[in-house]
């Protein structure tokens, strides 16, 4: 039977309406990944002293590069009849290719695959709307020490009990100074939450009278935010 | 069907379509799993509480009512009363309300406003409290009037109730504390505000007065005197005037312990040859029953809260020891199990609590500790600090005073029942025997 106009209209306007909601859903999670509502905590796991991340690939050990060779002895000439000087040869601007003799006899060639020569330290630029996805040692101790020193500026008065899991995050750069700090989720206990940003403010003073360099192989934490979830009850 | 009905159908049925797309799109595109760092723990510590100069108002009477309520807030227990120094608000402007954000700015979880206004004799008492978080509003607000003289009584209440509102339960400003003060050869029964203001004498003789002990009611403290060449027990209004000897029995009538309903004292008499625990009537002195018969020395007693038990200290198993019975007599229990000597047990009023105070005795030096009846749990109230005995506890149990000798001058000092902060000192000289009456 031929379906009326408006049923085939309906039926191709409603295979459009889901696509745009596929396409919106794709947008909307490109556009909001890690902003203020951040991860679903209920979702996330929490971890005693460290961030857990999920394992990167191992870079590749990078062999040592000769430098191209340039010959800059020939000066601009002025004189448009000058004749290049052919005597000597063009340069052949050699691509730089592994230069396996570096090091010496065949025999000092090292075979293992460990990095030669010093590890790229470049982790990239901060990005505000990364939370905690940063690479991990589980119970690290330079995590452990920033635990502590949270912990040592959080305080709670006696009598006042509250419930709610507020969470607070820190940005460190690569010298362990403590950039900026984020309040990015509230208990709904006031005190609780002016408590947390009481231990936020008291944490970056305190560390950056005294910043611990990170280390190197967690300095990927130095671009985003590191966040901690405060439970008041231990 | 009507082919307008069919439309209808149809399009119900792709709306549907559509949502149910919608639908199925959406939980492809979850977030990603992340983690974040627990911090379990915080620091439990005290209240920090503004307490603002008054603007507007009597100057004079503004700082003397600051003053006094940062010295209750200060030993309420809980609170930490912050250094008015360090506050950035602007005060004239603010007048009896408050900016929340500067407050916040000096950690500031609570801040009391009040304005004193006097006229004449009389004075009036504006007073709030705000709590930071919860906003411009006040929590709590009053207003007092009264004599000029009774400022000092009026904030002494508004404390109370800024206690109340934090905890249920009023505070113990206002209260009186009782003491022994030592002079030579003899000794004076005195009674003071617990902050030590006004302190005046109950007894006016030169004999030596000891042992005195506030009736539940705060009105009559009893006590022994050898006035007569006897330690006899004697009975005087805490507001003064002449005491009335209750018991003169031979030897001792000593260590008097009021019935939580004020209708009996329990006491040591000797007056069988053995000093043991006796019931009198508060009303006569006559003997009502005799609680211990035995070689030791029974002294001290000390009537709990519920009327039901009495703690007293005895030297049956060698040294003195803690040793609690039913206020009937009989089943008398020990219940100090440290060192070899102590004494002057007293009973903490909070309700609840199955807790004593007492004096022991560490190494030569005289301490206060705690001892929960039910956990045996034992807090330290003092050490390393002089002399410390004779506790008593404050009307609410937050708090007890004791007598000390230590390097910061000898007198009376209030200390945080739960051991912690530091204790201070609210009269100073020789002081010995401290009770503390009841709640204003």
């Amino acid at each position: 039977m031929i379906l009326p106009r408006y049923h085939a209209t309906a039926a191709a306007s409603t295979v459009m309406f889901a696509l745009l909601v596929v396409a919106a859903s794709i947008l909307e999670r490109e556009l909001t990944a890690g902003v203020e509502e951040g991860p679903d905590l209920t979702k996330l796991e929490a971890i005693e002293v460290s961030i857990a991340r999920p394992a990167k690939p191992a870079k590749q050990p990078q062999k040592q590069h000769r430098e191209a060779i340039h010959d800059t002895d020939q000066g601009v000439a002025h004189d448009d009849k000058k004749k290049p000087d052919d005597t000597k040869k063009k340069p052949e601007d050699k691509k730089a290719k592994p230069d396996d003799d570096k090091d010496g006899p065949t025999s000092k060639i090292d075979d293992s695959d460990e990095p030669v020569g010093k590890p790229t330290t470049d982790v990239g630029a901060f990005n505000p709307n990364k939370f905690g996805n940063a690479a991990v040692d589980k119970g690290d101790p330079f995590l452990r020490d920033i635990v502590k020193d949270v912990l040592s500026a959080w305080e709670f008065p006696k009598i006042l009990d509250a419930s709610g899991v507020p969470v607070g995050c820190v940005r460190l750069d690569p010298d362990g100074k403590v950039v900026d700090t984020l309040f990015k989720t509230k208990s709904g206990n006031g005190d609780l939450d002016d408590s947390v940003e009481h231990a936020l403010k008291e944490f970056k003073e305190t560390r950056n009278k005294n910043p611990q360099q990170v280390p190197t192989k967690l300095l990927e934490i130095t671009t985003e935010w590191v966040c901690f979830q405060f439970k008041l009850q231990e | 069907m009507l082919p307008v009905q069919a439309a209808r159908v149809s399009r119900k049925g792709t709306i549907a379509l559509a949502i149910a797309c919608a639908l199925l799109a959406v939980p492809a595109f979850a977030d990603d799993k992340g983690v974040v760092i627990d911090v379990s723990g915080a620091k439990r510590g005290d209240y920090p509480l503004a307490i603002p100069l008054g603007v507007d108002g009597d100057p004079a009477a503004a700082k003397e009512a600051q003053d006094v309520a940062s010295f209750d807030m200060g030993i309420a227990g809980f609170f930490k009363v912050l250094d008015p120094a360090s506050f950035l608000a602007d005060l004239g402007a603010e007048k009896l309300g408050i900016d929340p954000a500067r407050w916040k700015d000096v950690g500031a979880y609570g801040v009391i406003k009040y304005k004193v206004t006097v006229s004449g004799d009389n004075v009036d008492l504006d007073a709030r409290l705000f709590e930071v978080s919860k906003g411009p509003d006040p929590r709590v607000s009053k207003t007092y009037h009264g004599k000029r003289g009774d400022l000092r009584r009026l904030v002494h209440a508004w404390c109370n109730e800024v206690v109340k509102y934090y905890t249920g339960e009023p505070g113990f400003f206002g209260s009186q504390i009782v003491f022994v003060a030592k002079g030579k050869g003899k000794s004076s029964i005195m009674a003071m505000d617990f902050d030590g203001h006004g302190p005046y004498a109950l007894t006016h003789n030169d004999s030596i007065n000891m042992l005195p002990s506030v009736s539940k009611s705060g009105g009559q403290v009893a006590f022994t005197s050898y006035m007569r060449n006897n330690p006899d027990l004697y009975v005087v209004g805490t507001g003064g005037g002449r005491p009335k000897k209750l018991s003169g029995q031979r030897g001792m009538n000593t260590g008097a312990s009021w019935s939580p309903d004020g209708s009996q004292i329990a006491v040591t008499l000797s007056k069988d040859g053995n000093p043991d625990i006796y019931i009198i009537s508060a009303s006569d002195g006559s003997v009502v029953r005799r609680l211990t018969n035995d070689r030791s020395i029974d002294t001290s007693p000390a009537w709990s809260p519920d009327g039901s038990q009495i703690a007293f200290v005895s030297d049956r198993e060698g040294g003195p020891q803690i040793f609690v019975m039913s206020a009937s007599g009989g089943g008398a229990a020990r219940v100090s199990k440290n060192g070899d000597y102590n004494t002057t047990p007293a009973w903490s009023p909070k309700k609840g609590a199955h807790v004593l105070a007492y004096t022991t005795r560490d190494g030569g030096a005289y301490d206060i500790v705690t001892l929960d009846l039910d956990s045996k749990k034992m807090t330290r109230i003092t050490q390393g600090e002089g002399s410390n005995e004779e506790p008593a506890f404050s009307p609410n149990g937050r708090a007890i005073a004791f007598a000390s000798t230590r390097g910061g001058g000898s007198g009376i000092y209030i200390a945080n029942a739960d051991g912690t902060g530091t204790a201070k000192r609210v009269w100073s000289g020789a002081a010995t025997g401290v009770d503390w009456g009841p709640a204003p």
